[in-house]
């Protein structure tokens, strides 16, 4: 486990200020088809609810209170989940940190050192999450929206009703 | 008196810290300076940039006050200093730490209205003594 902290340190160090390279795997996925935007949202999203999960079992661990057993068998689903779809979406290294702190959370011994361990994932996917956000134009891509959305209704909106209308 | 120093576009802005209502956190944020990092800007409420840190913080919103415009918070899931300023309306409670002063927070207002279209720019933060 200790070999893999050291890792995780270095990755969040090298992606502190320049862009993994996962990220740039990440947008080339789908690119070629249009549809990279479509990988964009669901690789912001898994990091964003990653980060979240992470940190309350994070903070259940540091409790001291909570099943060894029970944390390790929630905490491995979530990363495993996360490095499933990070295969799809070419986060290469991400999906074999994941994998790994996985193995690693299901070896810890105690609360104390599962804690350690997630929250050191919790930062590599804080720091993914805030490398993935800046990958995108997002006042362009308003512009963008705001445009689209002038003459887009919902398929589901026919017969929708407002209830504080009524 | 401490302050929070960020210094962005070759430009030096201060807030004052706040000691008395969160003291973990303001040694948390001390003692994790002087760091560089990004200023990217909030989605949804309209004035608010943050920036990652690392700093390792109270596990716990130590002073947790509706956000209004001036207010500084630290986010320890995210491990992120958000900082409020100009017209906004407040979406939480987070953990704030450190305050604009008005006229602080004039000059900082005027320098970062325009990070929605500049994402990513880099800042150093500190903890400085200031009279």
């Amino acid at each position: 486990m200790s070999e893999l902290m050291k890792e995780l340190d270095r990755r969040i160090e090298a992606a502190w200020m320049v862009e993994p390279q996962d990220v740039r795997r990440m947008l080339s996925h789908n690119a070629d088809s249009g549809r990279n935007f479509g990988q964009w949202v669901y690789s912001y999203m898994d990091m964003s609810q990653l980060q979240e999960v992470l940190y309350q079992y994070y903070k259940i661990c540091l409790g001291g209170n909570a099943d060894l057993a029970t944390m390790k068998a929630v905490a491995t689903s979530a990363m495993n989940n996360v490095a499933a779809n990070s295969r799809s979406s070419k986060m290469e290294d991400l999906m074999s940190v994941l994998y790994r702190a996985s193995s690693a959370a299901n070896g810890a011994k105690d609360l104390e050192e599962l804690a350690a361990l997630l929250r050191k994932v919790q930062r590599y996917i804080n720091v993914m999450f805030y490398a993935i956000d800046l990958a995108l134009p997002w006042a362009d891509m308003c512009k963008a929206y705001n445009e689209l959305m002038k003459n887009f209704v919902s398929p589901a909106r026919e017969g929708a009703i407002d209830v504080s209308d009524q | 008196m401490k302050k929070l120093k960020f210094t962005f576009h070759g430009k030096d802005f201060y807030a004052n810290m706040l000691p008395e209502e969160a003291p973990l956190t303001c040694e948390a944020v001390e003692k994790a300076c002087p760091f560089t990092t990004r200023w990217i800007h909030a989605k949804i409420v309209y004035n608010e940039v943050f920036c990652m840190t690392q700093i390792e913080g109270p596990t716990f919103r130590e002073n947790p006050i509706p956000n209004l415009p001036g207010d500084i918070g630290f986010y320890d899931i995210p491990q992120a200093i958000c900082c409020w300023h100009g017209d906004m309306k407040p979406l939480g409670a987070g953990n704030v730490f450190a305050r604009f002063t008005p006229e602080q927070m004039a000059v900082f207002h005027e320098e970062t209205v325009g990070m929605w279209e500049e994402t990513g720019c880099p800042v150093v933060v500190d903890v400085v003594e200031e009279d």
